[in-house]
C-alpha cells in the first residue's frame, strides 16, 4: 500500500463516520478528496475499485462481509524435497 | 484500561477482537494475560479450533505457550496469535488464521480480512470491535 493511497483511505473512513452521522461535514470532505483521488495511479484506483468495502458504521466498531473471501479452503501443505545428493548443474543463473 | 494493539489498529476495551455472526471468534484478556479463540463450526475440511481457560483443542494439533509476558497459540508448527505484554493494560497482537482456512492475519500493511485491509483505526468500548457477518 502507498503512503497516499493509505491516506486517502483515512480519508475515505473519516468521511464515511460523518455520513453516517449525518454531519454536513461528509459532503465537504468527499469534495476535498477529489483532487487526492485523480493524483492516484491507475493501479490504485483499481484496487479501491475492486474493493469489497466494509462499510465502518460508526468508530465503535467494523463490519466486515463474510464469504469465500474470508473462509476459504485450508492450504495444502508445502511439498518437501530431499537435497540433492550429488552436485547441482545446468545452472541458468546463480547470484 | 485495556489495549489491543493489532495490524496498526487500537482496540480499547474491547469485549472481544473478532466476532462472526455474533459469536466472539478471537478475545484477549489480561490479568493475568490469555487469549481466547474460537473459530466458526462450518465445513468438515476446515478445522474448528477452541482455545479457552481450560487449554485448546483439539489437543493433538494445538498448543499454547504462555509466559507471564506472553501467550501464544500454535497450530501444529504455525503461530495463530501471539500476544505480548506491552505494559500492565497493553498487549501487542499478531495474527494468522491462515492455516486454519481463514484469511485474516496482520502485517505491515495493516489487518487483512478477505480483501480488506484495516490500519489505523481506533475501536473503543465495542462487544466486538470487528464483526463478521454475511
Amino acid at each position: 500500500m502507498t503512503p497516499r493511497l493509505r491516506k486517502y483511505l483515512e480519508l475515505e473512513r473519516l468521511m464515511l463516520i460523518l455520513d453516517d452521522e449525518g454531519d454536513r461535514g461528509a459532503d465537504a470532505l468527499r469534495d476535498a478528496m477529489d483532487p487526492i483521488w485523480y493524483s492516484l495511479s491507475d493501479e490504485e484506483r483499481r484496487v479501491l475499485d475492486e474493493r469489497a468495502v466494509g462499510r465502518i458504521k460508526s468508530v465503535e466498531e467494523i463490519r466486515v462481509p463474510a464469504g469465500d473471501r474470508v473462509f476459504g479452503p485450508v492450504p495444502a501443505p508445502a511439498t518437501r524435497r530431499a537435497l540433492p545428493q550429488g552436485p547441482i548443474g545446468d545452472w541458468s543463473s546463480a547470484a | 484500561m485495556s489495549v489491543v494493539l493489532l495490524g496498526g489498529n487500537r482496540f480499547v476495551e474491547c469485549d472481544s477482537i473478532l466476532a462472526y455472526r455474533g459469536m466472539p471468534i478471537l478475545k484477549v484478556g489480561f490479568d493475568p494475560l490469555r487469549l481466547e479463540l474460537a473459530t466458526p463450526e462450518g465445513r468438515p475440511s476446515r478445522p474448528h479450533v477452541r482455545v479457552d481457560q481450560k487449554g485448546g483443542s483439539p489437543q493433538d494439533r494445538v498448543q499454547i505457550v504462555a509466559t507471564p509476558q506472553s501467550f501464544a497459540v500454535f497450530w501444529q508448527e504455525h503461530a495463530l496469535a501471539v500476544a505480548t505484554l506491552l505494559d500492565a493494560g497493553t498487549a501487542h497482537l499478531k495474527l494468522d488464521l491462515r492455516p486454519l482456512g481463514i484469511n485474516i492475519y496482520d502485517d505491515l500493511d495493516g489487518l487483512h480480512i478477505g480483501h480488506n485491509v484495516f490500519s489505523g483505526n481506533v475501536v473503543s468500548h465495542s462487544a466486538a470491535a470487528i464483526s463478521l457477518g454475511d
